[in-house]
């Protein structure tokens, strides 16, 4: 009876809905992304994001039932559930003292909080990948950290394009993703809602990268972290 | 690990006390493979034969634990950390693994069909992330053949009452699972958007809330505006799990994964009925280890037997010790008030936080959320405590949301006028 049950979450705009098997598909990707923003196995990685976000949800299958491997099991590391709200944000500094995180992934609205609170509390973020990950709809340059990454997120299309470690661009994996005619949306090749691309986002397939020589890639405008 | 029995909580007490000591010896011998901290922390002390060898290891605490140098736990199956609140100083980090995840799916599952859940059930619950005892939540629901559902954001964010709504109306679930500040939040944003409450939870038989304890007044207020059945549901990230059941009449603790002990201040155990301090020992040999912890937390266990056949005892969690103030030489707890407010209609839910206020040690200071209300709270609380000095200060519309806390401190009452 369980192969027969979805899940369903929540998102800022509508639900999805999710089977077993696509958890799983998601999560292998959600491995391969952060591989590709170069986090080793092993890792420790900090998640600053909401529940039904699949960065959350796909951490591990400890989370998430009928997920036979998340992020977690797949890098043999660990995720630690940090929630992006304000309240549980202010705790982030005093947990960095007691674990030693290779990577915080951190909801791009979660950012400021983020560094505010861990400049009060004197906490530096060295030596830790941050990862923010962005919504396409947001025009503001995102935050980028001296070590950090960037990935696009879009729940509703299970869009995960990492920036990568070997050429700075976004990658949008070929084995997942097809991008419309015009080039002007993405949608997932199992079950995603069409993602349309802001205009300054148009892929660009040539030349490919070594990290994914098939792979669209996406040039993105940044800002340095305040 | 040996799978429990599922008739388990019918087993008399002798029976599960047996089967409980049983299991202490690995649960200490994996707390003391572990964890440098407990290793420092007992010496050279024989793993426990006897409920005597068990209580002569010393009562540790979250600080003890923070403050030692061991740092974390090495658990190499572990593979999802969660961290405590911090509404008690520093926030702590525990670990799960899977071994553990499967035992506290069992009692999980065991508390939701007390609450009602049937298969094909569709149920709107915690997000998993949100804490270690959500993070069983799912499981459960497909082993019972019913559907997780899940709404966007956080319980933290008074705001996400929103999505949640959107959530209740779109999957329309039977059972919800929640925290007594979220549903009020819930009830609040209802209230200001001309939502009726009782058809957005139209068919939803059970809301199953932790977090908050909750007051005889709060429940019967949120049964009256939900149209459901609430069940309380209790637990700490160091492995406390209790549920009620369908008479209501305190929490059953699941004995096949937790010890519980409810100890005074020399560490004896006090009488059923009698309020001490919450110690616990998680009885699953994974994970972070927690054994004979004081989780801060007043407790009594409520005597007698219930009438649902369970022989799992019952459990009131009463309070944390920084929410108890000592006024007049009598202890007030943050519980305590909002159980006599709570009995106001024009009361029932506020937000409400005892005030520490060094200069005025005599009086009883609480804030209340809101325009002012209610019929005298201010006489009833006096009598009900026999105090000569009560203070409400009500907040009208400025920011006082349920932050797990109950206590403020009068300055940083004034700083956060001032900003
Ligand atoms: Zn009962």
């Amino acid at each position: 009876m369980p192969n027969e049950i979805t899940l369903s979450f929540g998102l800022p705009d509508g639900r999805l809905d999710l089977r077993a098997a696509d958890l799983d598909h998601w999560a292998e990707h959600l491995a391969w992304c952060c591989t590709i923003m170069g986090i080793a196995p092993g890792a420790t990685i900090g998640v600053i994001d909401f529940g039904t976000s699949p960065i959350a949800f796909l951490g591990s299958a400890l989370l998430t039932p009928m997920l036979e491997a998340g992020l977690a099991e797949r890098l043999r590391g660990r995720v630690i559930c940090l929630d992006a709200s304000r309240e549980r944000v202010a705790l982030v500094p005093s947990i960095l003292k007691q674990v030693a995180f290779d990577a915080l992934c951190v909801r791009a609205e979660a950012v400021p909080a983020l560094i505010t609170y861990c400049r009060e509390a004197e906490q530096p973020l060295d030596g830790i990948t941050i990862i923010t990950t962005f919504g396409l709809e947001r025009r503001d340059p995102v935050a980028a950290f001296p070590r950090g990454r960037r990935m696009a997120l879009a729940e509703a299309g299970m869009l995960m394009a990492p920036e990568c470690a070997v050429c700075g661009q976004m990658h949008l994996r070929h084995s997942h993703y097809d991008q419309t005619p015009d080039g002007g949306a993405v949608v997932a090749r199992r079950g995603g809602a069409l993602v349309a691309l802001p205009a300054d986002m148009a892929p660009d397939l040539a030349p490919g990268c070594p990290a994914g020589p098939e792979d669209w890639r996406i040039a993105i405008a940044g800002k340095d972290a305040p | 690990m040996t799978p429990v029995p599922a008739d388990f909580d019918r087993w008399d007490n002798a029976r599960r006390r047996d089967w409980q000591l049983a299991r202490i010896a690995g649960v200490v011998a994996h707390a003391r493979a572990t964890s440098a901290f407990y290793r420092d922390t007992w010496g050279d002390a024989a793993a426990p034969a006897t409920w005597d060898d068990l209580r002569a290891l010393p009562i540790v605490t979250k600080n003890m634990m923070i403050r030692h140098a061991g740092g974390q736990p090495q658990l190499e199956a572990a593979r999802v950390g969660f961290s405590t609140r911090g509404t008690s100083g520093n926030p702590l980090v525990l670990w799960l693994d899977p071994a553990e995840t499967a035992a506290y799916v069992a009692p999980t599952l065991r508390g939701f069909i007390w609450a009602g859940l049937q298969p094909g059930d569709r149920a709107l619950i915690l997000s998993p992330s949100w804490h270690r005892l959500a993070a069983m939540e799912g499981h459960a629901v497909v082993g019972r053949g019913a559907q997780p559902c899940y709404f966007w954001g956080t319980l933290s964010d008074p705001a996400h009452a929103a999505p949640f709504v959107d959530a209740l109306l779109d999957v329309r679930p039977a059972f919800v699972t929640s925290t007594p500040p979220f549903i009020l939040n819930v009830l609040k944003y209802c209230a200001d958007r001309g939502i009726d409450p009782r058809a957005a939870f139209a068919p939803v038989r059970s809301v199953v809330l932790a977090g908050l304890a909750l007051t005889p007044g709060l429940r019967r207020h949120l049964t009256d505006r939900l149209g459901a059945e609430v069940f309380e549901r209790g637990g700490t990230q160091e492995g406390a799990a209790l549920d009620e059941c369908g008479h209501h009449s305190g929490m059953h603790v699941h004995e096949d994964v937790c010890l519980i002990e409810v100890l005074d201040k020399q560490g004896n155990p006090v009488p059923d009925g009698a309020p001490g301090r919450l110690v616990i020992t998680k009885l699953v040999a994974a994970g972070s280890p927690f054994v004979r912890y004081d989780t801060g937390d007043t407790a009594a266990f409520v005597p007698g037997t219930c009438a649902c056949g369970s022989c799992l005892p019952r459990l009131r969690i009463l309070a944390r010790p920084e929410s108890t103030m000592m006024i007049e030489g009598r202890p007030v707890t943050g519980y305590a008030v909002r159980a006599i407010l709570d009995e106001d209609p024009g009361l029932v839910g506020r937000v409400s936080l005892l005030v520490r206020d060094t200069e005025a040690k005599s009086r009883l200071r609480i804030l209340i959320e809101g325009a002012p209300g209610g019929d005298d709270p201010e006489g009833v609380l006096r009598r009900a405590f026999g105090l000569s000095d009560v203070q409400i200060d009500w907040m009208g519309g400025a920011g006082l949301a349920w932050g797990f806390r109950q206590v403020i401190d009068a300055r940083e009452l004034s700083q956060r006028r001032a900003t």
